[in-house]
């Protein structure tokens, strides 16, 4: 049997880390030190301590979730970022503005290079928990060295726009695969037109009740990496056809795609085709009462 | 035969009509751009303001019940609130993943929670089933939007022990980590 201490949670509002910028680009040059700032932001109740390090910043594949583990030749920027000062102490609803210094190194190749900052605090544990919890804020870098080496490139490897939709929202969806060696920017977008009277009822602009855009979005993708993305049109009829227009805009590329979709319910189909099957049956009836009728002659 | 057949088009293409008619053709409404009469000269200036991303993790805790059992898998809840203004994601890692004594018993982090086995484990934000905790950062949330409010995110923490083990005061530390999705 096990028995732990009872817990204690911290109040609400007592720990709480900001950052910004969370994400930044950066450019680099081979042999040249950059500096850069980043603000940390005490919007808590209690003081707190925190750390900075540095992590290599990569994204699992498949899924596009953040790696702060994986190292490879894009996340040696992780090594050349220093501090002048490592740990701070926050008063609440202060904060600090900690310049970082980046070292590039002189045979550093060009292109993408990315890491993130870690700002790491202890304070939110308790000492009686079974769970020592550490809260951490990334602030994400997204390096460009400068040289002949930097290879901005990519494709898609698929488009999908379906034909036919029974009962379910409009999906449509590209892949893209970076072949190049530093991150691009991947606009996707849909405009949806109504067939017959030609009224566009989603444009890139649209936006849904809570006022996100849903008719399209900008998604990074680092090298050697693929990435998906859906535009999903929630509010699709139950019937009707509409003109579904796709563009794809990365680097100096854009791609455009055009087709009718078709939207009908499962039970309208079964309707149909049981309505075509008693039409043949009838017009088969019927030839036959036809040739009945005709006299025959001997 | 011919007759009925007839009748059971003319009614079942009249039914379809009918049904297909009351059907909601729904458009989705463009959102509204702002109108009104604006008299004189006009002239237009172009400001462009970068707005950063902002991210804020606060009230990282943990409620764990006071006893385990060797019957019952003993959950408790983790909790990490996030306010952003992109789509952010949370992961969690440890540098000793096992719940561990200060006699060096453990309780193994385990994607197989099972009463009556040593083990524990955290659900991931919205899915059944537990997941081990590593010592490489996992995700175990990713926000489908932007948070402009403070959104807290709960996470089940599943334990379960065998009546073999040792009593005693069984910890590890977690890394809650926030950072934006690009």
């Amino acid at each position: 049997m096990v028995l732990t201490q009872p817990t204690l949670a911290l109040e609400d509002g007592d720990i709480s880390i900001s950052v910004y910028p969370a994400t930044q680009t950066i450019e680099l040059e081979p042999g040249h030190e950059t500096t850069g700032t980043i603000s940390v932001m005490n919007s808590g109740r209690l003081p707190f301590a925190f750390n900075l390090s540095v992590a290599p910043y990569q994204v699992n594949s498949e899924t596009y979730e953040p790696n702060f583990s994986t190292s490879n030749v894009y996340t040696k920027l992780a090594e050349w970022v220093s501090f002048a000062q490592d740990s701070y102490t926050l008063e609440p609803d202060t904060a600090v503005e900690i310049e970082f210094k980046i070292s590039v190194p002189e045979d550093a190749m060009g292109g993408g290079q990315y890491a993130a900052i870690m700002i790491t605090s202890n304070d939110s544990a308790n000492a009686s928990s079974p769970l020592q919890l550490t809260s951490q804020v990334a602030a994400i870098l997204n390096g460009r060295v400068s040289g002949e080496a930097m290879k901005p490139e990519g494709e898609i490897v698929e488009q999908k726009i379906p034909f036919f939709i029974m009962d379910k929202p409009l999906q449509i969806s590209e892949t893209t695969y970076n072949t190049g060696n530093v991150d691009f920017q991947v606009y996707h977008a849909m405009t949806i037109t109504n067939f017959f009277t030609g009224e566009e009822v989603i444009t890139p602009t649209t936006k849904n009740s809570e006022g996100i855009i849903v008719g399209s979005e900008s998604t990074m993708v680092l090298p050697g990496t693929s990435r998906s993305h859906t535009l999903t049109w929630d509010g699709a009829p139950k019937l009707g056809i509409f003109r579904v227009k796709q563009t794809i805009m990365f680097l100096d590329e854009e791609i455009s795609d055009e087709q009718l979709v078709i939207f009908c319910p499962l039970w309208l189909i079964l309707g149909i085709v049981g309505l075509i099957i008693l039409l043949i049956i009838w017009i088969i009836l019927a030839a036959k009462r036809h040739k009945r009728k005709q006299p025959q002659v001997f | 035969m011919e007759r009925t057949v007839k009748k059971l088009f003319l009614a079942g293409a009249v039914l379809l009509g009918g049904a297909a008619s009351f059907m909601s053709l729904t458009s989705y409404a463009v959102s509204a751009e702002g109108s009104g009469a604006a008299a004189g000269v006009k002239s237009t200036t172009t400001f462009n303001l970068s707005v950063p991303n902002v991210l804020t993790l606060s009230n990282v805790t943990s409620d764990i019940a006071l006893t385990a059992s060797p019957v019952n898998i003993v959950t408790g809840t983790l909790s990490a609130t996030v306010q952003s203004n992109a789509k952010y994601t949370i992961s969690m890692r440890s540098n000793q993943p096992d719940l561990t004594s200060e006699s060096g018993d453990t309780i193994p982090a385990t994607n197989n929670v099972t009463a009556g086995t040593n083990g524990w484990g955290i659900q991931a934000s919205g899915q059944a089933g537990y997941k081990a905790i590593n010592i490489e950062d996992q995700v175990f949330f990713s926000s489908p939007a932007a948070a402009p409010v403070a959104t807290m995110t709960n996470f089940v923490v599943g334990v379960a022990t065998s009546s073999a083990l040792p009593t005693g005061m069984y910890r590890t530390s977690v890394t809650v980590t926030a950072a934006v999705a690009q």
